[in-house]
């Protein structure tokens, strides 16, 4: 009955409305290169406050899923990947486009990405209630050091060194410190400003960093001449057979598998999960020598792979509060700023709305598939638009949005601040992801943390004793240190 | 090391004594052994002071330049500081000039300096700026 009243709800007219939207908006976001599902989500959350939340998060979801999917479009065409998650789509689908297949390789990226968004879908329902309830069990200790874990999962996967990782991540958290205590309701840092009560806002700053901040970069590292982006989709054959559709099975199901497994792993993305999902299915194959050539295996292995993240991303997000990745780590502070607080309490205190999210997922991937099918003709006409024309439309949705939030000049001014602070970010090469989950762990991470200890009157040991916190702990602290110990051992040293 | 290193660890530590001189003067914890106000905010500024320590000793043993400037990246630079400073004066001027106006001319001088036709320039700035306002305004009731 739950599920029958979610998906009837997705069918109302706003909140579909709003999702076709949200997808046709991500593959606008997603097939040009430069626009990634991040800044697309952070840039329009702010209008979804605006809307009704079924309507909002249908918008919000639809820009997620169909950016993944639209990165593979310049991938597969230019040999650019639109999205970071797309990365592995130029390895064979640029090939079929040079050998005249553009049309069937468009055609495999949406059916593959829509496929790898249900099965992941599917994975989602099954494991987010379950995990829910057993997250039930937990105290603030292990709220505590489950912050803590996030933290560092994302941190050691960031690309960037662990210290860079870790400073960032604890500066998002220090930040979070301004406003009233949770536990005291003392004031810290306020300024005796009663605009710094509540904090600083979280999507303002986000905004800042993933919208303003990626496009100075650009500006920063853009080459003066624009190279003019030639594409044409071509090829009579534009689907595959059932035959080859079903010797690609295999390789689909393990990418499947490995990617749901990635995205439950906070801050590892669809970029990460394609090139292991691609590596490990050149291993498996009978015709490894095709990979890298035009392999069809391969195209579908990391199309599928890019959007099955969204489940495993999800599943976390949802059950637990933990975000998968930075679309993920958006999408906790919208359900923050509509009054719900991700974690095992929101499938007791929110639980249609929960269904009402998986739903919307599901619907939004079949939205895709019908749209994607029916307009690849126009995609070489889409990545004709100039970069500086999008740096201009980012530019000024990032200012506007962020004043549309509260209608307040401060969360503008801190906007523009941010993204001068991630631009700096993105030159020094620290990486940006964990400074936001820093800043939307550190209410959950501090008011446990000090909860915890004044269950056991300041005595740390809570921590110790836990089998929870134990393991977390454990894989935290490997998370960590793994890298320097894969280094030392690749040397020989130990 | 670069000096755009040093600064950037300067920067980190001054930060984080900022947020944790404070933080002692905050109210101190009950009996019960629940931490005060101050506590978590000192906890991360120390972690964070470590994480700048341990940094700054990796810059200075690689002995490499970090944020070296490449050609394209030292022509761009005076373009990016000059968006930069136009964002930052928009978002100022946000406050006391009204939408449209402000706008337009931030948007024509956004075209401008990224080398876009005259012509492409104005009919660009005015729908695009239209637009915004449009949504914003009257679908969703911002006042802007």
């Amino acid at each position: 009955m739950d599920w029958i009243q979610a998906f009837l709800g997705v069918f109302q007219p706003q909140v579909f409305l709003y999702l076709v939207i949200g997808v046709v908006a991500g593959a606008l976001i997603g097939a040009l290169p430069g626009l990634t599902a991040t800044m697309g989500v952070a840039v329009l959350t702010p209008i979804s406050f605006w809307l009704e939340p079924e309507a909002g998060f249908a918008m919000l979801i639809g820009v997620y899923n169909s950016a993944i999917w639209a990165g593979g479009i310049s991938a597969i065409l230019i040999n650019t990947p639109g999205t970071p998650a797309s990365i592995a789509s130029t390895f064979d689908g640029y090939k079929l486009t040079q050998r005249g297949l553009s049309a069937l390789a468009l055609n495999i990226n949406t059916i593959y990405s829509v496929l790898g968004g249900l099965l992941s879908s599917l994975c989602l329902i099954l494991f987010a209630f379950p995990l829910a309830r057993f997250a039930l069990k937990f105290g603030p200790a292990e709220y505590a050091v489950l912050a803590l874990f996030g933290l560092t999962m994302m941190v050691s996967v960031s690309g960037s060194s662990i210290v860079k990782g870790m400073l960032v991540g604890f500066l998002g958290l220090l930040l979070s410190t301004v406003g009233l205590d949770s536990m005291q309701a003392y004031k810290r840092y306020t300024l005796n400003n009663p605009a710094l009560l509540d904090g600083l806002n979280f999507v303002p700053i986000m905004i800042g960093l993933f919208g303003i901040g990626e496009i100075l970069y650009q500006i920063y590292t853009s080459e003066a001449k624009e190279t003019s982006m030639v594409a044409e989709v071509k090829g009579t054959k534009k689907f595959l057979s059932l035959k080859e559709f079903g010797k690609l099975a295999p390789a689909n199901a393990m990418a499947t598998i490995i990617s749901v497994i990635i995205g439950v792993i906070p801050g590892a993305g669809g970029d990460i999960a394609s090139i292991i999902s691609w590596g490990q299915a050149r291993r498996m194959s009978k015709h490894p020598e095709e990979y890298g050539e035009g392999s069809l295996e391969g195209l579908s292995v990391s199309c599928i792979a890019n959007n099955a993240v969204i489940g495993g991303a999800m599943t976390t997000m949802l059950a637990l509060g933990i975000p998968g990745d930075a679309v993920t780590a958006i999408l906790i502070g919208s359900l923050m700023m509509y009054g719900m607080t991700p974690g095992p309490q929101i499938f007791i205190e929110n639980k249609p709305f929960v269904f009402t999210l998986i739903a919307q997922l599901i619907v939004a991937n079949f939205v895709i598939l019908i749209f994607g099918l029916t307009t690849s003709r126009i995609y070489p006409k889409i990545l004709k638009i100039k970069k500086t024309t999008l740096w201009v439309v980012v530019v000024m949705c990032c200012i506007v949005g962020a004043y549309a939030i509260n209608n307040s000049y401060i969360d503008v001014i801190s906007m523009a601040l941010a993204g001068v602070f991630g631009f700096i970010l993105r030159v020094m090469d620290f990486p940006q992801g964990p400074f936001i989950l820093g800043m939307l762990l550190s209410k959950l991470f501090e008011s446990n943390l000090r909860r915890a200890l004044s269950i056991t009157m300041g005595n740390y040991s809570i921590f110790f004793t836990s089998p929870i916190c134990i393991v977390l702990l454990a894989i935290s602290v490997l998370s960590l240190v793994w890298p320097s110990i894969r280094k030392r051992l690749k040397k020989g040293a130990i | 090391m670069s000096k755009a290193g040093l600064l950037f660890v300067g920067a980190c530590t001054a930060v984080a004594l900022i947020f944790m001189i404070p933080a002692f003067k905050f109210p101190g914890g009950t009996t019960d052994g629940t931490p005060g106000p101050g506590y978590f905010p000192i906890l991360v500024s120390c972690v964070i002071l470590l994480l700048c320590a341990v940094l700054f000793f990796q810059y200075l043993k690689d002995n490499k330049k970090y944020f070296q400037q490449n050609e394209v990246q030292k022509k761009n630079l005076s373009k990016l500081l000059i968006t930069a400073g136009a964002i930052i004066l928009y978002t100022v001027l946000f406050m006391f000039i009204p939408f449209i106006p402000l706008t337009i001319v931030f948007m024509v001088f956004l075209n401008w300096l990224f080398g876009r036709t005259w012509r492409f320039n104005i009919i660009f700035s005015v729908i695009f700026t239209g637009a915004i306002y449009y949504v914003f305004n009257n679908l969703l009731h911002v006042m802007l």
